[in-house]
């Protein structure tokens, strides 16, 4: 294995934390989201000789985090996708008693579709535009302009997010 | 609320949802060790990284199971099914649709199902002191292989009398008519207290392959008496006629008949009697219940095979599995057999390190294959979820669907397309908890409903239905617990 290059373990010590909270937004799991930083990383770091002077690298691990993202979907033998956990286990402790905003809106961010799951992280957490949405999903802005507002009216139709904005709005 | 409104709110409490990320101080070392495998999977072209979670379908050669020492033993196959009818009655083509439609009217009154299968005619004939007396053998949705007995004064006025699961392999058929005996389950009692009664006298109907052509019965105390003697009574003989043989038996007060068949030839003995009236029962709910999770170290009971032996123990939670399992699933079962016929081991018969068992789910497909699900640990492996399907005793376990537990968390779903018996199903068993489970091939919209026991669906699907599945997993609530690709795509068998 090749030598670590010194800038490369400084992009991992000093992104990893705001790219690591967005995986969990795409995820919803701190496990699956570390997952999804290390595979993203790991392709970052075969790519880092030929990429290393592009000014954001940030942008681009975020793009390999969405594409990536969107390939785990999509293959079959990946294994498990659990969009809820369940009350019903006897040993756990009540879930839903302890539901809170952060509970809700993840509830509210489970029940989309995973593109326009990722339409909402990059456009309302990492705060791109719809040009640079579009650009690090590999489509058209028209079509993250659907995404985000089929997005929108879910979120909108959402008891969990919907009871949300309703309380917190003026 | 307007889309501006929400758009801030949603910006806001995305940014506070995440939180604090976990540390993680390892993770430089680990992207290193993945690129190294990414390029050596670049370079040879392999397939992607398998996620942490993963379903395999294994399959098991035949020579696994041939004449190993350690294997579950087979017991050979004369099923009643095969058996000709007989009796005084079967020739009327009446009788058959008549008993069919008493247990239909019975299993209908239990909330059990249709009959999807036809049964066959075992026996149909007078029994002195009982009337007629119908007896099939057939397969019922939620129940596995059946032996069915109806009764009646007539043809015309049959009811049910019995509906037994039929074990695997050869199995002579006998049957007490009337009311069962008292037998002592509970505290030995002291001689002073030891209950008297009367005996009774009960019709005994013994029915074994067309070949037989003796049996013998005898009354039996199954317990040490508390005062000493022995009152098992002597053993009689009773003259079969193409395999059928009835007669009246004195029943001691306390004591239970045993029979058995051609014994002397060292044949075929007797199996667990039909003693007295045994119901259509009602079995579980639509949806299944939950129990702690406990490895399986400490589940309550465990199946362990060494390289000699099979053996099943208590552990240290009590004598009910349902105390807790790896799965937090609590037991699924219905009207079947299954547990007594399938032993989820033979999955393990060429392990030579130990291995524990415990099965979670037991149940049989409409056509009669038999599914059973269980977390297993072979040698030093985590523990993992396996889904395997037997159709007959004959067959040992060929394939299988293998499942990690992913950072000790139990599957939400184990899933497979399965070739049973006459059929070929999409079969489902999802966590505690599910209401609704629904299906497509992929690539098209429309989902559709299967029915659902116990958290578990099972359905039909024509051999047309060659693309790829994927299946949805709902609560009562509406929310959805899994969407995704059925685990196996290729049939088990």
């Amino acid at each position: 294995l090749q030598e670590t290059p010194a800038g490369f373990a400084d992009f991992v010590s000093g992104q990893s934390r705001p790219l690591l909270k967005t995986a969990w937004l795409l995820t919803g799991d701190w496990h699956a989201a570390e997952d999804l930083l290390q595979a993203s990383l790991a392709k970052l770091f075969l790519a880092w000789d030929r990429i290393e002077r592009q000014e954001n690298l940030a942008a681009y691990v975020r793009r390999t985090m969405v594409t990536t993202y969107a390939t785990w979907w999509r293959r079959r033998w990946r294994g498990e996708t659990p969009t809820e956990h369940l009350p019903e286990h006897a040993q756990t402790h009540d879930r839903y008693a302890e539901a809170d905003v952060r509970e809700s809106v993840r509830i509210a961010l489970d029940e989309l579709p995973r593109k326009q799951r990722a339409v909402v992280v990059l456009r309302y957490f990492e705060d791109l535009t719809e040009a640079e949405t579009a650009a690090a999903l590999g489509c058209s802005v028209g079509t993250v302009k659907t995404h985000a507002s089929r997005a929108l009216a879910r979120l909108r139709a959402s008891s969990a997010l919907g009871t949300l904005v309703t309380e917190e709005t003026p | 609320v307007t889309n501006d409104a929400l758009e801030r709110e949603l910006s806001r409490v995305l940014h506070e949802l995440p939180g604090e990320p976990p540390e993680h101080p390892g993770r430089l070392p680990e992207v290193r060790a993945r690129a190294t495998r990414l390029r050596r999977q670049h370079r040879t072209g392999a397939a992607v990284a398998l996620a942490a979670v993963t379903a395999v379908i294994v399959l098991v050669p035949t020579l696994l199971f041939g004449g190993g020492g350690s294997a579950v033993k087979q017991a050979p196959v004369v099923s009643p099914s095969d058996w000709p009818s007989r009796g005084s009655l079967a020739d009327d083509t009446t009788v058959q649709p008549r008993a069919v439609a008493a247990w239909q009217r019975a299993l209908t009154s239990r909330h059990r199902g249709r009959l999807t299968q036809p049964a066959h005619l075992v026996y149909a004939g007078q029994v002195p002191h009982v009337g007629v007396v119908v007896v099939l053998s057939g397969v019922e949705p939620r129940g596995g292989d059946r032996i069915v007995i109806a009764v009646g004064e007539d043809t015309h006025h049959l009811s049910l009398f019995a509906d037994e699961a039929q074990p695997f392999g050869v199995s002579p058929i006998t049957v007490l008519f009337g009311a069962p005996q008292q037998i002592f389950e509970g505290p030995s009692p002291s001689c002073r207290t030891q209950p008297t009664g009367q005996p009774a006298s009960r019709a005994l109907l013994v029915i074994g392959p067309p070949d037989t052509t003796g049996a013998r019965w005898h009354a039996q105390q199954l317990r040490t008496p508390p005062c000493g003697g022995d009152v098992s009574g002597p053993w009689h003989n009773l003259a079969l006629h193409d395999g059928v043989g009835a007669t009246q038996v004195v029943q001691p007060f306390g004591q239970e008949i045993q029979a058995e068949v051609d014994a002397d030839s060292g044949g075929y003995t007797g199996r667990p009697i039909i003693d007295g009236p045994v119901p259509v029962v009602t079995l579980g709910q639509r949806v299944a219940r939950g129990v702690p999770i406990v490895p399986l170290g400490s589940v309550a009971t465990t199946t362990t095979r060494t390289s000699s032996s099979v053996s099943t123990r208590a552990g240290i939670s009590g004598s009910k599995s349902d105390n807790g399992n790896p799965f937090g699933w609590a037991r699924r079962s219905d009207a079947s057999n299954a547990q007594a016929a399938f032993d989820p081991m033979q999955v393990f018969a060429s392990v030579s390190d130990p291995v524990e068992s415990v099965p979670i789910v037991y149940l049989a497909l409409p056509d009669g294959t038999f599914v059973n699900v269980a977390a297993a640990r072979a040698g030093t492996h985590d523990e993992q979820a396996y889904l395997s399907v037997t159709t007959s005793g004959r067959d040992s376990v060929r394939t299988y669907v293998r499942k990690s537990f992913a950072d000790n968390r139990p599957p939400y779903q184990l899933s497979a397309i399965i070739q049973g018996r006459t059929e070929r199903w999409l079969f489902v068993a999802g966590t505690p908890g599910i209401y609704r489970i629904m299906w497509r091939p992929v690539g098209t919209s429309l989902w559709r409903q299967m029915p659902v026991y116990e958290s578990t669906g099972t359905v039909r699907i024509t051999d047309a239905e060659t693309k790829p599945l994927e299946i949805t997993l709902w609560k009562r609530d509406g929310s959805v617990i899994y969407e995704g690709p059925v685990d196996s795509t290729h049939p088990l068998r």
